[in-house]
């Protein structure tokens, strides 16, 4: 959960940024002024907000896995991979000889 | 025979731990196979089918969500013509960068070379881009 707060707040920035946005623009219209850049700080929250929506996705799906197949295999010993329990036999002679 | 193999596997894994060169001295102790350690040394090296896949594929996970957002960030901004793919370039570099951060120190364990996460999917987000870009920029400045 505390990976995902960073992208559910830049995704809300993000789109707080492009409803200010939309009311900008209804307002140059409005006052029938030419419409030259977007505010300042529209542009800067909605990089700010890319900017962490990034980061958040990063982390979100970035998981890698090793590669090399020696890597899963240095902490094995033999012992557990040559165990072949369904091959072991009981019915030999120890049961003669132990009892 | 397979127990044989991973046997010799890890035995050349142990001796030779981190190299990339093909040419690995396996001077392993008490070979009980002679004739296989002389071919040894040439051995090429395993990469699990299953790792590849799965790096290549949350890497394009990656790519395409970002390409989303800087299409939704150009289409609220308003940017046009040349500058959107400018800025469609520009946000492929930071994610190409953010992911080299992230496994800065281990990015030979989890790919082949580096061409991966910088070059080879650059342009696989670009009409996801530009379908995101047009389609806010219609309801930000249009309507």
């Amino acid at each position: 959960m505390g990976q995902k707060i960073l992208l559910i707040i830049g995704l809300f920035a993000l789109a707080h940024a492009g409803y200010s946005a939309a009311q900008h623009r209804v307002y140059v219209r409005l006052t029938e002024q030419q419409f030259e850049h977007l505010p300042t700080d529209i542009i800067v929250q909605t990089l700010i907000a890319f900017l962490a929506c990034c980061i958040g996705t990063v982390q979100l799906f970035g998981k890698f896995k090793p590669i090399l197949i020696t890597a899963e295999w240095q902490n094995k010993t033999w012992d557990t991979i040559g165990n072949r329990p369904s091959f072991m036999t009981f019915n030999h002679r120890g049961r003669k000889l132990f009892h | 025979m397979s127990t044989n193999n991973e046997m010799q596997i890890r035995r050349t894994a142990s001796n030779s731990r981190s190299t990339i060169s093909s040419k690995s001295s396996s001077s392993s102790s008490s070979s009980s196979l002679p004739k296989e350690n002389k071919i040894r040394n040439t051995e090429p090296i395993l990469y699990s089918e299953v790792a590849v896949r799965f790096n290549e594929n949350s890497l394009e996970q990656c790519r395409t969500s970002v390409s989303v957002l800087s299409g939704c960030v150009a289409g609220i901004i308003g940017l046009t013509s040349y500058k959107g793919f400018i800025f469609y370039a520009f946000s492929m570099f930071f994610l190409s960068f953010l992911i080299y951060f992230y496994i800065r120190n281990e990015h030979r364990k989890f790919f082949t070379s580096l061409n991966h996460i910088f070059i080879n999917g650059f342009f696989n987000g670009l009409l996801t881009y530009v379908l995101f870009w047009t389609f806010l920029y219609g309801m930000v400045h249009v309507y």
